[in-house]
């Protein structure tokens, strides 16, 4: 995660429970599903903060329910909530689907990020944005709509691919070299 | 002043940004370089409390000090008011892309 994304406007870190991996309750991998969703969205600048959560099971220690888009891992899959936000005033994310592979994750929260940022108003949160167009809209747009979403999460995907670590050349020779000293001899 | 010593090429040296040369006589010195190419050379630091102002912002022919943000004209080495005070500033050059300082 680059530095940027910890104050921009911008895909902020996925927090993740530790899951399955390591939790005896989980009934999903939620961090590798956090690290697939952090990667999917690297550089992923919006009209305001982006948070995604991946809970392992319902326990939801990663607190998924107050995040733009929250993943809980059940039995048979993942709840995916979206618009909640931990803010000033806190709302609890509305319930969008259920999915039941990592790869539909990533197209439903991409396909719904996708659409927030192409409809969402600067300064606005994906809480916001929600209420202002109404859940049954991103449902049309999201669930109903299958060309639709396979779109927007083809077009979010072709707007990421080429993102670059800016801090990857600030590790170059050449960048490096301007903060050695110049020796001068006596 | 006709000895002049070669410091390093003018790419050398990012715009809007700095180098730090060590000069046995003068310690740090920064050697600035201004948006349109013009070089300035000063102490390496700060009037105010010693700051580096190799690690400040240029812009125009100023540096902000990091530390507490005095403004230090770069022809001049003074602080801008209503800050007092200034630095030791060193002649410079600039001929056929390289710089050179006044020994
Ligand atoms: S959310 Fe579930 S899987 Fe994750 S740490 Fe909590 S109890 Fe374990
Ligand atoms: S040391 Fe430079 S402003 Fe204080």
């Amino acid at each position: 995660m680059v530095s940027g994304h910890a104050y921009g406007k911008s895909i902020r870190t996925v927090k993740t429970c530790v899951g399955m991996e390591h939790c005896r309750f989980g009934t999903q991998l939620a961090m590798s599903m956090g690290v697939k969703l952090e990667k999917m969205l690297f550089d992923m600048y919006a009209p305001h903060k982006v948070k995604l959560a991946v809970s392992g099971c319902p326990r939801n220690c990663a607190e998924a329910g107050i995040k733009d888009v929250g993943i809980i891992g059940v039995d048979s899959g993942y709840e995916l909530y979206i618009g909640g936000n931990g803010g000033i005033k806190t709302e609890v994310a509305q319930f969008l689907c259920k999915v039941t592979s990592d790869e539909e994750v990533m197209e439903y929260s991409g396909a719904f990020l996708q659409l927030y940022r192409l409809e969402g108003w600067y300064l606005e949160r994906t809480c916001h944005y929600l209420e202002r167009v109404g859940m049954d809209y991103i449902k049309g747009k999201i669930l109903e709509d299958e060309e639709g979403r396979k779109a927007l999460y083809a077009a979010l995907l072709a707007e990421l691919k080429d993102a670059k670590d800016p801090w990857a050349t600030s590790r170059e020779p050449q960048a490096i070299k301007q903060f050695i000293p110049i020796m001068v001899e006596a | 002043m006709s000895n002049w010593k070669l410091i390093c090429k003018l790419e050398d040296i990012p715009q809007l940004g700095s180098r730090v040369v060590h000069w046995p006589e003068r310690g740090k010195v920064a050697v600035f370089r201004s948006s349109d190419d013009e070089v300035f050379a000063m102490h390496d630091k700060c009037p105010h409390k010693g700051g580096p102002l190799s690690q400040g912002i240029v812009h125009g022919k100023r540096v902000t000090c990091p530390l507490h943000g005095w403004n230090i004209g770069l022809d001049d080495g003074k602080a801008v008011a209503p800050d007092v005070g200034g630095c030791k500033t060193f002649e410079v050059k600039v001929e056929n892309g390289e710089v050179f300082m006044a020994a």
